[in-house]
């Protein structure tokens, strides 16, 4: 039960989904699992957008594109032999909860311990997103969490890859690292306050990207994260034992 | 609120409030196979099946369910008509505490009904969102492999 | 002995049932999802109750008011210390009177931990006593709190500030429990030794995590009895102490215990019965506690943390002449277990090896920290964590085959084992000889299972490495002189048999090894009989399911009854057949000249023509001897050098459980303790924040194995005949769970050289020992 709902908006555009989502009692609803999860007892108000977001994927000549209601599980399966699938399945070891979580709820909740989140990134993807009454483009590092996403596009050459750290193969991972082999640019997640992104160098630029996104905590002190960060670049840019 | 789905095979109209999620109408249906073990989606023990797929019913909202086709173990098998999958758990001694055993048995055949010769690698996947303590997996892996 | 040995293995290969597979009796509600678990259940005008934890690690109630809660609409009632009497119980579900502290009040004025139960509220809905419990004002006077179990005894502060207290050793020092005991003289022979090894060993907080949360609901029957349905592995004990803590008459209360989601100790704990019998007892309606997860992990129970300093004095031949060990034991907020646990983790980890000497000194102390309890294994893991990462460091140290050292000093067949008296469970115990040890035979199967020859002594080079270790261990089989079971048997006309039994299955399959035993001796098959087991108005008493106690304990009482059956039916059948001697053959008693009855015709002639009475037998069991059953775990891991990340690819789990009455599962007990242990090991430990509060309070980060973490799982047993079990049988529960994680550790050091004596194995402890940060 989720005591505090009182309504379920499920209105007839994304126009009016975002003009409904006005308070800090009101949420945004797609997938949702998190949101059930959580129960936040100050929403009174859930805006259920489930049926005006996309469930498809659809690969072009040159682009991918996958609406913001497709689910994790679409996304293993759908691109089952590619990084891509390997962390939509990683995102979350359930696969009972990947048949419900969508990647535009996934993209919305910000989490960096999803190792999706830190490969959209990674591949910097465009997204669709509905701000007040316009869709505008954006890619994922430059938005700024407003809005209803609809749709996730990237180029499908994108020359990637995603290591990522926890003490058993299901457990939330501590650190997380996407690299792209074309830009070098690399995203570190995990257990961390936030996205780190930088361009890869030297080790002492590492060092100065990472300040402040680690803590010291049970999974280990940050100059241990900060390592197993350095290690993964490494076997990125020397070859994977 | 109102929908109207199918629970296990029957037309069911269902009224219920605002937040309320799939596990609890279910229980207060008297529905007790789905079992709480978190209400937080972590342990897969209220799983169920909606349109063939394996899901949490604590993470499920009433109202998102509107046409769709509910199944929880009560519609695989009965005490006098087992399911083959649950004389496989018998069998195979895969059930212990017996807690978890609809939600994973659910999954199981969620698996099975895609793909019907799925790899041991498959299996695990498909039950890793169903927490076991007392089997260590060993036997329900078996029992799902094995069918 | 041995005739009784030669005896028993003749028997044993003619057994039918007894050490074949067996389907479980309860498997078909189990499979069919039928409502037979404590919540599925719909009772009218049912009361929900939400319990206020204290946000503080150590405070007084200055004040409570509940006036704004108790006017939320569909609220009850509400209660709170300045509702009870002033009456200090122990919430140990144990064997009366109680080894553990009196230190527990329902609800009292003072907490002593995050978590720590401060009001109750009973609803109509669970939504109204959430929202009620929101709107009690509690103003708390703030403690200082003591969290460091090393300060303990020497700390200002004083947990438990009453005088009043019983089975408190010291509650002035904050001392729980201490346990002194030398065998020998450890002093005088370490100085003999050519070797004094002498380390320190941490273990942390762990939980049971099983999948059914604590559930219990009270209600008053048509004859205005006090029902208590409960998910409890001692539904005797819950009994007796809601009837001490309520004060209310122990013939007016029956307990049942449904099936259950998992216990592994955790449900050997009144944990909230007396609370919600409280509510219907003050509102005469039924009601319903439930733990959410959240509150499973922070005001439940727990594993205890110990500090072990082991000293071994020890031969250059590597024989063990002398073990001294330092144990210090933190008991959380609330005394529960702590002795007990203690003495186990001193009883089990000193009684496997023979040294002549051994010296023990246990301290358990309070802490304003999470209470914990019992969980399988019970203090072994804790002891057996230290002792055998300690033989691993003898091993290196001294150039000899870790397997070897152990074949050298584990307590063989006929030896005496003088600890056992000394060391009893929270007392002193009974004397002990071991009649059956299959070790060394585990230890060979086990070295075969995981190719150690090989895997040991091959070169480690490159990043990723890859080490096998392993360990010896024992256990026990019930509590000597303490645990008793009982069970009764009565015969039905179509020959089939109900069995009452107090023996407690919580998913154990107790009921359907039970049955087993029934069946072997009536000579009838497993499907005519037909369990009910623990409730306390329908079945005899027994202790309850802990301690590895059920097959031993439990199993002995039914086979008892049993044998008495068959012995009233085959004196029917001779009366009947008017012969002098008679046997029994496949549910006929026949005479030497060849007439024969059958056990039908028995039964029906006993109920309506013939000397009517009905054939039933009840029997009780006990023992002072709880042979040890023995196991060996080997590992075989991987480490990556670089980000000291480990994997475990197998576990091989060897173990001398007497004769196995029901292998399928046997083997399933010990397939499942072996993840609790890898948890243990690498995943699952309780973070506290530095006020005392719990961090991991759910399955995201309290993180157990699932289906992708298993690594390959290798059970096998090797056989004895143990001579005081029920055929032969010893106990399996919690013995497999000791090994894996010291195996572990002692694969970590064989693969990368890294000595681990802290558990939880993290990956920057791996790091650090190889120096690389």
């Amino acid at each position: 039960m989720w005591t505090s709902v009182q309504n379920i908006e499920q209105p007839a555009t994304l126009l009016e989904a975002s003009k409904l989502n006005n308070s800090e009692h009101s949420t945004l609803f797609s997938g949702g699992t998190y949101l059930v999860a959580q129960k936040n007892k100050s929403i009174h108000t859930i805006i259920d957008i489930n049926h005006l977001v996309e469930n498809k994927i659809e690969e072009k000549e040159e682009t991918i594109s996958i609406g913001a209601g497709v689910t994790l599980q679409q996304i293993a399966e759908h691109f089952a032999k590619s990084v891509i699938g390997r962390c939509a399945q990683q995102s979350c070891y359930s696969k009972n909860i990947r048949n419900q979580r969508t990647i535009g709820g996934e993209i919305a909740q910000q989490s960096s311990t999803s190792d999706i989140n830190v490969l959209l990134r990674t591949i910097n993807v465009n997204l669709k997103v509905f701000v007040e009454d316009q869709l505008i483009d954006v890619s994922i590092c430059e938005w700024n969490g407003k809005g209803i996403i609809s749709e996730i596009t990237f180029a499908k050459d994108a020359n990637i890859d995603l290591k990522r750290y926890a003490v058993i193969p299901s457990a939330p991972p501590f650190v997380i690292v996407g690299y792209n082999y074309t830009t070098k640019n690399c995203i570190v997640g995990g257990r961390t306050d936030r996205f780190a992104t930088f361009v890869v160098d030297k080790n002492e630029q590492v060092d100065k990207a990472l300040e402040g996104c680690f803590t010291d905590d049970h999974n280990g002190s940050i100059k241990y994260k900060i390592h197993v960060v350095k290690v993964a670049l490494n076997d990125f840019t020397e070859g994977t034992p | 609120m109102k929908i109207a789905f199918t629970l296990n095979g029957q037309e069911t109209k269902a009224e219920f409030t605002p937040g309320e999620t799939l596990f609890h109408y279910l229980r207060s249906d008297e529905i007790y196979s789905v079992k709480n073990g978190c209400e937080l989606g972590e342990c897969g023990a209220c799983t169920v099946l909606v349109d063939n797929k394996a899901q949490n019913s604590c993470l499920i909202l009433m109202h998102t369910l509107e046409g769709t086709v509910v199944e929880t173990i009560e519609n695989l098998g009965s005490k006098s008509n087992l399911h083959h999958l649950q004389q496989k758990f018998i069998d195979e001694g895969a059930v212990q505490c017996g807690y978890c055993t609809p939600g994973m048995i659910l999954a199981s055949e969620a698996l099975l009904r895609e793909s019907e010769q799925p790899t041991s690698e498959q299996v695990k996947d498909a039950l890793a969102g169903n927490l076991c303590r007392c089997t260590g997996y060993v036997k329900p892996i078996k029992a799902v492999c094995n069918e | 002995m041995n005739d009784k040995k030669e005896d028993k293995k003749e028997d044993n290969a003619e057994m039918k049932y007894v050490g074949k597979k067996t389907a479980r009796v309860d498997g078909l509600a189990l499979v069919s999802g039928q409502p037979v678990f404590a919540d599925d259940i719909k009772l009218r005008n049912m009361l929900h109750a939400k319990i206020l934890h204290s946000p503080h690690a150590h405070a007084h109630i200055k004040s409570i008011d509940t006036s704004v809660a108790k006017k939320v609409p569909g609220v009850k009632l509400v209660l709170t210390h300045e509702d009870f009497d002033l009456h200090y119980y122990t919430t140990a579900g144990q064997g009366y009177p109680e080894p553990s502290s009196r230190d527990t009040r329902i609800l009292d004025s003072t907490v002593r931990f995050v978590g720590d139960r401060v009001a109750v509220v009973a609803a109509d809905t669970i939504a109204a006593a959430e929202e009620a419990i929101e709107k009690i004002k509690v103003e708390y006077e703030v403690l200082e709190a003591i969290f460091d179990p090393r300060e303990s005894m020497t700390s200002k502060i004083l947990v438990h500030e009453q005088s009043d207290l019983t089975m408190v050793h010291d509650h002035k020092r904050n001392l729980i429990a201490e346990l002194k005991a030398e065998l020998g003289d450890v002093e005088t022979a370490m100085k003999g030794c050519d070797h004094v090894f002498e380390e320190e060993y941490s273990v942390p907080y762990a939980q049971q995590s099983h999948i059914e949360p604590h559930i219990v609901v009270t209600w008053f029957d048509e004859h205005n009895r006090l029902i208590i349905r409960t998910a409890t592995q001692v539904p005797f004990h819950v009994r007796r102490i809601v009837a001490e803590v309520l004060n209310f008459p122990v013939g007016r209360i029956r307990v049942i215990k449904p099936r259950i989601g998992g216990g592994f100790g955790s449900k050997q704990e009144i944990l909230n019965e007396e609370l919600c019998a409280a509510i219907t007892l003050k509102t005469g309606q039924p009601a319903r506690i439930e733990y959410t997860r959240e509150e499973e992990l922070y005001a439940a129970r727990s594993r205890h943390p110990q500090i072990l300093k082991v000293r071994m004095g020890v031969k250059d031949d590597g024989f063990i002449e002398a073990i001294d060990l330092n144990i210090l034991e933190n008991g959380g907020a609330y005394g529960t277990h702590s002795l007990t646990v203690m003495s186990v983790t001193a009883n089990k980890a000193l009684s496997f090896y023979a040294a002549p000497h051994k010296k023990l000194l246990g301290q358990a102390v309070y802490t304003n920290m999470s209470v914990p309890g019992a969980y399988r294994g019970y203090g072994a893991p804790q002891g057996f964590f230290a002792m055998e990462v300690m033989l691993d460091e003898i091993a290196a140290k001294l150039k000899i085959d870790p397997t070897e050292l152990r074949h050298k000093n584990y307590v063989k067949e006929g030896d005496d084992v003088p600890i056992a008296k000394i060391l009893g469970e929270g007392g002193e115990g009974y004397p002990m000889v071991i009649y059956t040890s299959g070790m060394a035979d585990c230890i060979e199967e086990g070295k075969k299972l995981i190719d150690w020859d090989k895997l040991y002594s091959e070169e480690k080079t490159g990043r990723v490495r890859r080490g096998v270790g392993m360990i010896g261990c024992g256990q026990g089989s019930g509590i000597p002189g303490i645990d008793m079971a009982a069970a009764f048997i009565k015969m039905n006309e179509d020959a089939s048999f109900n069995l009452l039994a107090g023996a407690t299955d919580i998913g154990t399959g107790s009921d359907t090894m039970i049955a087993q035993i029934a069946a072997e001796v009536l000579e009838v098959p497993v499907e005519k009989i037909i369990v009910y087991s623990s409730d306390t108005d329908m079945t005899p008493f027994d202790t309850g399911a802990y301690a590895s106690s059920t097959t031993y304990i439990s199993g002995g009482a039914v086979k008892k009854a049993a044998e008495k059956v068959k012995q009233q039916i085959l004196d029917m059948g001779k009366k009947l057949l008017k012969v002098e001697e008679a046997k029994i053959e496949n549910g006929n008693v026949i005479a030497n000249d060849g007439q024969s009855v059958s056990y039908e015709e028995i039964c029906t002639k006993a109920f309506y023509t013939h000397e009517q009475h009905q054939i039933m037998a009840n029997a009780s069991h006990m023992s002072y001897d709880s042979p040890p059953p023995f196991n060996t775990t080997f590992a075989d891991i991987e480490v990556d050098t670089e980000t000291g990340i480990v994997r475990v690819h197998k576990i091989v789990s060897v173990s001398d459980a007497g004769q196995i009455i029901n292998p399928q599962m046997a083997e399933g007990q010990v397939e499942g303790a072996i993840p609790q242990s890898l948890g243990y090991a690498l995943s699952e430990f309780m973070v506290f924040d530095d006020k005392g509060a719990p961090i991991n309070t759910n399955f995201f980060d309290y993180h157990i194995h699932t289906t992708i973490d298993m690594p390959e799982i290798v059970v096998k047993f090797v056989h004895t005949d143990e001579p005081t079990g029920p055929f032969g049988a010893k106990a399996i529960a919690e013995i497999p769970i000791n090994g894996p994680a010291p195996a572990i550790a002692n694969a970590i050091y064989n693969a990368c050289g890294v000595r681990i004596r802290e558990l939880p194995i993290t990956p920057e402890k791996i790091l650090q020992g190889l120096g690389k940060i």
